[in-house]
């Protein structure tokens, strides 16, 4: 029944004409709901009591660290869905994440080390949070490269799923060994953990920047899935009445 | 299980003397200019040299590996095997000959230079055993890679496999610590066991899938 | 409201600069990922009506 359901209203051609009635507009109603969250977050909250006025990068920086691990997750389950019930869709869904996620993380790290800067007086510190986010970038960038390295995109489609599997059960164990790793190092005298307890003037901000950025962030995989189905159904009858 | 196919492997890598002995000299060879690049004489931490020698096996383990899947592709070997419904015995014991072959003697060679380096004999044999075990840790991980990577090249292969393997290399540095704080080693140990155990079971599944869909 | 504190707002004390750095690559990288997307998708359309 479920493999039925699938395959009727997940197939590419509807999926597509969904996307791309309410793609767009839905992208855009996020991008200008997270640019609210920006002016709010930016100029009508009191600058940190310690941080100053460079904590404001929170409001980007914790959005993004927080997406590049989600994706990854989301990854994972269409993979699945594709390995288990051969749902084409899945698999274009899921190759089509992965340079969003691999932007996202990338921005996560920038955003990280130029807050650094201010606060930690270094753009890099080899801490277990950042060193984590690093090894789950060059992840990302594994994974697109296996994709593009093979001809043959059905294969290339299960060896992606494969791999995404076996990284989302290692994403927590590497996690966890590089937290006990970095207790190697007694020098970590200020990290992002020992944050005091944030004020609710902003919280409320960070929490509507969170929000607005993951459909932002899903708006956009909708697009790049779109840009994918097209490329690899460009020989299927149902494109031409686009 | 058909144990002629252990003797087979064991015979075909056995005859291609550059797969296995190469790796170990190349292995010898990165050994020889560590030093020569670090001043021996002054007064290094161990640390130092066992984190080098974690790093170089694991390199040279992935060199060791790299033809481990791509001759019986392309003769049709692994056709045959599938065919059978052999394969996963086959990458069972393929992992097992590159480790009797490549991996152990690698180990062997690391014992040797920690010798060499006024390290205790205590410290070097726990290296040892550590090494050991985590060779067919990374042995299964680069025959995963290679598989994925099938005819690429192995830069894809480590570039995919090494991001698994970052856990292993912690918990050996952990390892590295503790041995020289003369703490107990128990639990890092039966750890690395455990997760050799794991390893070794569960990868050639997914490493005989990922054949499967390349002989399709 | 003035000019001044207009400005004052704008440039957020002593660190403001490396807010409007972020601000300014995150915006650029969306912004850059959106077009190509949309420009690769109308390609790859006209690609298929040409054909069809």
């Amino acid at each position: 029944m479920i493999k039925k359901f699938f395959h009727q209203f997940a197939s590419p051609k509807s999926y597509f004409a969904i996307a791309n009635k309410f793609g767009k507009p839905v992208l855009v109603f996020f991008f200008l709901l997270y640019l609210g969250a920006l002016v709010w977050g930016l100029f009508f909250t009191p600058p940190d009591a310690i941080q100053g006025d460079s904590y404001r990068i929170i409001y980007m920086h914790v959005p993004a660290s927080f997406m590049a691990q989600i994706l990854f997750v989301v990854m994972a389950i269409t993979s699945a869905v594709f390995l288990i019930w051969k749902l084409k869709l899945a698999a274009y869904v899921s190759k089509s994440i992965a340079p969003i996620g691999a932007i996202v993380t990338f921005f996560a790290l920038f955003s990280g080390s130029i807050w650094g800067i201010p606060t930690w007086g270094t753009w890099w510190q080899w801490d277990a949070r950042i060193t984590s986010t690093l090894i789950l970038f060059i992840m990302y960038l594994g994974l697109i490269s296996l994709h593009a390295s093979f001809e043959n995109k059905d294969k290339a489609d299960k060896f992606f799923s494969v791999l995404v599997l076996i990284g989302v059960v290692n994403i927590p164990i590497i996690k966890k060994s590089v937290d006990w790793w970095s207790t190697l190092h007694q020098s970590a005298s200020i990290t992002l953990t020992s944050k005091p307890t944030i004020d609710p003037v902003m919280l409320y901000p960070l929490m509507f920047s969170i929000v607005t950025f993951i459909g932002l962030i899903f708006g956009l995989v909708v697009l790049s899935s779109q840009n994918e189905i097209l490329k690899r159904e460009k020989y299927k009858s149902w494109v031409k009445n686009i | 299980m058909d144990r002629s196919i252990l003797f087979i492997e064991t015979y075909k890598l056995y005859k291609r003397r550059r797969a296995w002995i190469g790796p170990v000299l190349v292995f010898l060879l990165i050994i020889i200019s560590f030093p020569l690049t670090l001043d021996i004489n002054s007064e290094n931490p161990p640390q130092i040299y066992l984190s080098f020698i974690w790093i170089s096996t694991l390199l040279v383990t992935m060199l060791g590996t790299e033809l481990i899947f791509s001759d019986d592709f392309e003769d049709g070997t692994l056709e045959q095997y599938a065919v059978n419904n052999q394969l996963i015995e086959i990458v069972f014991y393929k992992v097992l000959v590159h480790w009797l072959l490549i991996g152990i003697p690698l180990a062997f060679v690391a014992f040797l230079f920690i010798l060499s380096l006024d390290i205790s004999i205590r410290i070097s044999s726990i290296a040892l055993i550590c090494l050991i075990i985590s060779n067919l840790i990374f042995i299964n991980f680069f025959s995963l890679g290679n598989a994925l990577s099938l005819k690429k090249g192995s830069i894809l292969g480590l570039l995919i496999t090494i991001p698994f393997l970052i856990p292993v290399l912690i918990v050996l540095g952990k390892m590295t610590t503790s041995a020289l704080l003369g703490l107990s080693l128990v639990g890092h140990l039966s750890l690395l066991v455990g997760v050799m155990f794991l390893v070794a079971s569960f990868i050639p599944f997914i490493i005989s899938f990922i054949l499967r869909t390349h002989l399709e | 409201m003035n000019q001044d504190s207009l400005i004052n707002i704008l440039s957020m004390g002593d660190h403001g600069v490396y807010v409007w750095i972020v601000i300014v690559v995150l915006f650029a990288i969306l912004g850059s990922t959106i077009i190509l997307l949309n420009r690769k998708i109308r390609q790859a359309k006209q690609e298929i009506n040409e054909e069809g």
